[in-house]
């Protein structure tokens, strides 16, 4: 670990030195009356300049942090924003010493601030908050964010404006307007500081939620109260009428509602737009931050709170978007979205340190010290009287412990710092005092109170987020409560936070959803706890994998095998063997092939993997030539099962070879007809494949027998093992030799076809729908365009394999379409 | 003067929860009788919830585990003081509702029998379903607010 240590402070120090190289040679001229000659190669810095200390400078951030994460020791102690402020101070006191301080640059610009590096992490915060303790708490946050800043603004601003009379500030006199300024930029809990430490205490989601909502949400006081107090600096004490002071009052509504509808509104626009976006998914995480961003800039453009509409736009999105983007999109989003508000705060935290070393100080000891002092001090008396207040509705009641947390963690941070730097030095003689003395709150919140808070929660065994993993029975207990409590709160008339929430609910799936999401919203009442039990077969599946030696099904697998084959389904069964597998400490249990779990059935487990072998390594171009189809595959995704691509959207696969495979219906209806019928068809399909992408391959082969499908499909066939039947086929297209091949196997294949009818009404994701002829034009449609791609590469070999496809098919549907029905029915 | 179920039922919110006929059942059968419940017996049911803020208000009735046997009762109508997987697939299939495949919702119910069960009958009996909710705050959660 100490070599690492060595190893990351070289590269930390190297960093700076290129860094204070890249600016020395900044400010080198090249100006030689020389010869013009043909130069090979140039060095050209001008060209780059800005660009490249900007890039050095992101990247500085990133080496320090990864640095940083590299030593346990150092985390543990101190939290990430002091060790970034060090490095800032570092690099500060670098540059000053090397008289470079005067670069614009290399100060915090409160332009670039607000405008670059804020809104991301906002956004951040506004798109993964967790929205249940939110509205849970909203009262509390609203009464505390509101009326807590204020009380403290006027507080802090009042007395330090009266300490004046008194010796202590040396004789320095403060008017009352700018001391009221100073107050109300100081007094507001900085979201970016709370967010950098509380993230890394753990403390309980109430508690977090309490404190982080109100620095989110006093910006719109704050806003409002230090436009109003600059202004009135501006226009001058003695020039102020009453119009002013009610017109402020006034302004603090349409600040705080204009905010708040200003980001509802562009997050509606947005998920409307993620209608639409079904064949360009790649657009959909660019919009999603245009519109995100659009918020944050309309509402700075009409002075309205834009933290308040970045946050309502992130919530609002989070709620409707996820549904309706695809699963990559989404995935890229979130971490867009996370990568980018990372790095603007390591670069924050930097600035800030860079920031504090120039000439822009003055330092006044009795004013920095009483700032600090009646920061602390009302804070705390802020806190314990609205905390107190909010217990009298609140249910669960904030202890004293809570509110002691809630008091230390009132952090000051960088949007302090930047607004104080933006203060009109003419109006506001004072700012050098006022800018020193918020750099000194900074600095002493967000590394003393950083430093000790989570020592602090330790000790006083403040209850801590619970990071364990998700139970069915927890989940299912909880939504029982309330729906039980919802129902009996409308029976004893006293309307409470759930039967509101039951309300808002409502509200949203009968108007919102219909309006918002491409698909129709479900019908079924409580689809939480299907996605739940999704999730927790998911992760015991990747749990499963991850833990395995190997890919190679061995002893524990053949047990398996030798389970009585009965034609119903034992759900127990499988259940205790994912909890048997599952478990971590039987590590010389090989995890057999996954798709055994996905098949659901045991006996032909040996064949599978036996075919998967043979398949694998026969199919080596296969595979090229499928990722062609990779674009299409999302394109694809729109038509499909409503719960199927639920799951799919809100349970992140790392590996889509775990994805349970998208096809529309007809044509998951043309592959259980194909399967199901007689070995002795030529196009039988065999019954694995390499289970990747390419199964999507098949898309093209199929409509053309499904537009001949009339029948209405009972029970629909996912098993992947099904689908793997299609890749077969496209090796056999790709390889029209390999035809040969793929005869031996139908003797294998026959003995498990009649088992796949047991499969039929064991899958998960089964979900009987009635097909309707617009479903299957609109596919035939689709693919007709995909086919076209293929043109080119079809042989005659394979339009007749086609043709015997449909052949087969016909027959099928001639015969009574019940079949497959009666024969789940049977088996079930 | 009695409530009658048909009363309960009139009640536009309980139709539409998912729960809303099991809790009539339960308010009916444990707390009234030949399908009425009278005033007396109505308080007593709501006595179960109210909310315990001081040490001073917790009776003998809002007890934390008076709140959860009320849950467990909602599940066990046989009052065999077991929850069986029938009795876990029925209240399931009310909370997912119908769009799901009854096979699906088995294999929940097994799952979460699974998780919970300890001596492996099957079943899960009140001391294992208290277990459940350690982590989750019932108490607060099953409180309501009225006659502040």
């Amino acid at each position: 670990m100490y070599q690492d240590n060595k190893h990351i402070i070289l590269i930390v120090i190297l960093g700076l030195l290129i860094h204070k190289y890249c600016c020395i040679e900044q400010t080198y001229q090249h100006k030689e009356a020389k010869q013009a000659r043909f130069h090979v190669a140039e060095f050209n810095f001008d060209h780059v300049a800005d660009v490249y200390s900007i890039t050095l400078w992101i990247l500085l951030g990133s080496l320090a942090k990864v640095g940083f994460h590299l030593s346990h020791r150092l985390t543990e102690k101190f939290p990430e924003s002091c060790l970034l402020i060090i490095l800032g101070l570092i690099v500060g006191g670098l540059l000053y010493g090397t008289h470079l301080a005067e670069q614009k640059a290399y100060v915090l610009d409160s332009n670039t601030f607000f405008l670059f590096l804020l809104p991301p992490i906002i956004f951040e915060a506004g798109y993964f908050m967790p929205n249940r303790p939110f509205f849970d708490n909203l009262g509390t946050i609203l009464l505390l964010a509101i009326v807590n800043t204020l009380f403290n603004t006027i507080c802090i601003g009042l007395t330090l404006w009266g300490f004046q009379f008194t010796p202590i500030y040396g004789g320095t006199k403060f008017e009352m307007l700018p001391c009221l300024v100073f107050a109300a930029l100081i007094s507001a809990v900085d979201p970016v500081a709370v967010l950098a430490t509380f993230t890394e205490i753990h403390v309980n989601d109430m508690l977090y939620i309490v404190v982080f909502g109100e620095s989110l949400l006093n910006d719109a006081v704050s806003v409002v109260l230090y436009r109003m107090f600059d202004s009135f600096a501006k226009i001058g004490q003695d020039n102020l009428i009453v119009m002013d002071i009610v017109l402020g009052f006034l302004s603090f509504f349409v600040v705080a509602l204009g905010g708040v509808l200003l980001g509802i509104v562009f997050g509606v626009i947005g998920c409307f737009t993620t209608k639409f976006t079904e064949h360009t998914p790649v657009l959909e995480p660019l919009i999603i931050l245009v519109y995100a961003y659009l918020s944050y800039l309309t509402s700075e453009m009409l002075s309205v709170s834009g933290i308040l509409a970045l946050t309502f736009c992130g919530m609002v999105m989070k709620q409707y978007i996820p549904f309706n983007i695809s699963k990559k999109s989404d995935a890229t989003t979130e971490y867009v979205i996370k990568m980018l508000s990372s790095i603007m705060e390591t670069i924050i935290f930097m600035f800030m340190g860079l920031s504090t070393v120039s000439d822009n100080h003055s330092w006044n000891t009795g004013f920095v010290l009483m700032t600090l002092f009646l920061c602390l001090l009302y804070r705390v008396i802020g806190v314990i009287i609205f905390a107190n207040i909010a217990n009298c509705w609140r249910l669960l009641e904030l202890t004293r412990i809570d509110m002691l947390i809630m008091s230390y963690g009132g952090l000051r941070g960088a949007i302090a710092f930047a607004l104080a730097l933006v203060l009109d030095e003419t109006k506001i003689e004072r700012k050098k005092e006022f800018v020193t003395a918020t750099i000194a709150v900074v600095f002493f919140t967000v590394f003393l109170q950083g430093i000790t808070i989570g020592p602090l929660v330790k000790l006083l065994n403040v209850r801590r987020k619970q990071v364990e993993e998700p139970t069915m029975s927890a989940k299912l207990t909880s939504r029982m409560m309330d729906h039980v409590m919802t129902c009996l709160e409308e029976i004893s008339g006293s309307g409470g936070n759930n039967s509101l929430r039951d309300k808002c609910r409502n509200l949203d799936r009968n108007y919102f959803k219909r309006f918002l999401l491409r698909e129709k919203p479900e019908q079924t009442v409580d689809i939480k706890l299907l996605k739940e039990f999704k999730s927790i077969n998911v992760r015991s599946a990747m749990r499963v994998h991850d833990t395995s030696k190997g890919l190679i099904p061995n002893s524990s697998s053949t047990a398996m095998q030798q389970l009585p084959s009965e034609n119903a389904f034992r759900p127990e069964r499988r259940a205790r063997h994912f909890s048997d597998i599952a478990t971590p400490n039987s590590p010389q249990r090989t995890v057999p092939d996954l798709m055994l779990f996905e098949s659901q059935g045991t006996d032909h487990q040996r064949d599978d993997a036996k075919m998967h072998r043979f398949l694998d390594s026969n199919l080596p171009h296969a595979r090229r030539r499928a990722t062609m189809h990779l674009r299409n595959q999302d394109e694809l995704a729109g038509v499909e099962d409503e719960l199927n691509s639920r799951f799919e959207k809100l349970s992140h696969h790392r590996d889509l070879r775990y994805v349970p495979i998208r096809l529309t219906r007809e044509q998951m209806h043309a592959i259980s007809t194909i399967s199901k019928p007689s070995a002795n068809s030529n196009q039988s399909p065999t019954l694995t494949a390499t289970p990747s992408i390419h199964d999507y391959s098949e898309t093209e082969l199929t409509p053309n027998q499904n537009s001949r499908t009339k029948s209405n499909d009972s029970d629909i066939v996912l098993t992947p093992n099904n689908l793997r039947d299609k890749s077969s086929t496209a090796a056999e297209r790709v390889r029209p030799w390999r035809r040969s091949a793929s005869s031996d196997d139908i003797e294998l294949t026959s003995q498990a076809l009649p088992k796949s009818t047991s499969k039929n009404r064991n899958d998960p994701n089964l979900h009987p729908r009635d097909l309707t002829t617009a479903d299957v034009s609109n596919s035939y449609r689709k693919s007709s365009e995909h086919m076209s791609e293929d043109a080119a590469a079809t042989n005659p070999k394979e339009n007749s394999s086609r043709l015997k496809a449909s052949d087969l098919l016909d027959k099928q549907s001639k015969n009574s379409s019940n079949q497959p029905k009666n024969q789940a029915n049977t088996v079930a | 003067e009695f409530l009658t179920r048909e009363n309960l039922l009139c009640i536009s919110e309980v139709n539409i929860n998912p729960l809303g006929k099991r809790l009539i059942d339960v308010i009916m059968e444990d707390y009234g009788e030949n399908n009425k419940i009278d005033f007396q017996q109505f308080i007593f049911l709501l006595a179960k919830f109210r909310r315990a803020k001081f040490k001073s208000s917790v009776t003998e009735f809002n007890t934390r585990n008076s709140k959860l046997r009320f849950l467990f009762d909602m599940y066990d109508r046989n009052h065999d003081m077991k929850i069986d997987r029938n009795e876990l697939l029925e209240v399931l299939k009310m909370m997912i509702g119908g769009n799901v495949h009854d096979d699906q919702i088995e294999m929940i119910a097994d799952h979460t029998i699974n998780e919970l069960d300890k001596d492996g009958d099957k079943s899960i009996t009140f001391e294992e379903f208290c277990k459940t909710l350690d982590r989750i705050d019932a108490d607060d959660k099953m409180s309501m607010k009225f006659l502040s």
